[in-house]
């Protein structure tokens, strides 16, 4: 799920680390005391969820957690998101420094949708499931299809590269949409309080 | 129960965190090239082995990232090309890329000198160039002889080159191996310690503040 380095256009390139800096910023300001913790934990999950290759399919993909990271964090998944593929750049050389921005953004702005679209639904136990599923793997397909609108507005055409990258990211939706389904079942019943679900 | 449920919480978080790093598996596409005479032979693969098919391979001269020749790899992720004509005569550098789509791409850089020593056949040449002293510093009558061992001088070189070529390419390959090998528990650990101490930064100046409020 990472754009290496040295494709992208300058322009896409550009925009994407505008977009990044507004999300983090308007993230760190949402960010309050209680949800610290919460933050780099699922920060940490992240960053560690790229090592977890999925031999399935014909690319090579890997966890990347953002459904999971995005109902539980909401504009606070822009910074956890920042500071992991920081460090996967640094650590592991996954994606780049240059293409961190763009790279943020394909994995943030879905999270941030998961937010938004399954909140609602996620209060309703019975729907909880459901909901948890679909935004594990809602966040997948929505990056795949951003990640290939960066590639093509650099090089070649939408549709060929977004049939790709979802093809291949087909196993990754279902697999997510199982662990965001047991996580956050299980924190429902466990800690309730890191979904803080009683909050609008 | 509330203690029970605590503990089972934090069972579940240190099992993520111990159990990821075991199965962990990059996706870096790494790319290694040695030349064979003329001919550039090359491996591509994802950290994890596991071999990109029909992956684009462009050869490119590293000053001017002028495309020289596209090709692309096999089913096992392996490449060849002859070196192109234009590389040969302006003894550029040269720079292979990968490119297996979705964003993954990877570079290997070719000096001149490593694939020109054996392309080039430097024997008539350098004899050209060699005659002349040898013929001011001995006398006439040995000239041929030193010529005769100037060749054998030469060809002798290439051999050893040539042999030393073919030795050492393991070699190379390993540590081009040894280079890429993916992240290590130091790594993974060292970007969680990162995550969770910039946590307690944020953490602090916050409480700091709420102090002052207070």
């Amino acid at each position: 799920m990472h754009i290496s380095e040295g494709i992208l256009s300058a322009p896409v390139l550009i925009s994407g680390g505008v977009i990044a800096v507004a999300g983090t910023i308007i993230g760190l300001k949402k960010l309050d005391f209680g949800h610290i913790m919460p933050t780099a934990l699922l920060s940490s999950a992240f960053f560690v969820a790229s090592l977890i290759h999925v031999p399935l399919g014909p690319g090579s993909v890997h966890l990347v957690l953002n459904g999971l990271l995005g109902i539980i964090l909401g504009w606070a998944g822009f910074p956890a998101i920042l500071i992991a593929l920081f460090l996967q750049a640094i650590f592991f050389q996954f994606g780049g420094l240059v293409v961190l921005g763009v790279n943020t953004v394909t994995m943030a702005v879905p999270a941030l949708c998961c937010y938004y679209l399954a909140r609602p639904w996620l209060k309703n136990p019975k729907t909880r499931p459901v909901a948890a599923f679909g935004a594990g793997a809602l966040a997948i397909f929505l990056s795949s299809l951003l990640m290939a609108l960066a590639l093509a507005l650099s090089d070649s055409g939408f549709l060929t590269t977004a049939k790709v990258i979802i093809g291949a990211n087909v196993p990754i939706m279902i697999i997510e949409g199982f662990i965001t389904m047991f996580t956050v079942t299980f924190l429902a019943r466990v800690q309730p309080k890191i979904l803080h679900l009683d909050q609008p | 129960m509330i203690f029970s449920y605590r503990i089972v919480t934090i069972l579940y978080l240190f099992s993520i965190f111990i159990l990821l790093p075991l199965t962990a598996n990059a996706h870096k596409l790494r790319i290694f090239a040695w030349p064979e005479g003329d001919i550039i032979y090359g491996e591509t693969a994802f950290s994890g082995n596991r071999r990109p098919k029909n992956a684009e391979i462009t050869v490119q001269d590293a000053a001017s990232r002028a495309v020289l020749l596209t090709t692309g790899t096999d089913e096992q992720g392996k490449f060849s090309f002859t070196v192109p004509q234009k590389a040969v005569a302006g003894h550029l550098d040269l720079l292979l890329v990968v490119n297996a789509g979705e964003g993954h791409r990877g570079e290997w850089p070719l000096p001149a000198a490593e694939y020109l020593g054996l392309t080039a056949p430097p024997i008539v040449a350098d004899v050209k160039e060699s005659t002349p002293t040898v013929a001011k510093n001995g006398p006439s009558p040995p000239a041929d002889t030193a010529n005769a061992v100037l060749i054998d001088e030469q060809l002798l070189r290439r051999i050893i080159d040539e042999e030393l070529e073919k030795k050492l390419t393991p070699l190379k390959r390993l540590l081009a191996e040894g280079k890429d090998n993916g992240p290590d528990l130091q790594d993974i650990l060292g970007g969680i310690g990162y995550i969770l101490g910039m946590a307690g930064v944020l953490a602090w100046l916050q409480s700091r503040k709420q102090h002052k409020k207070e």
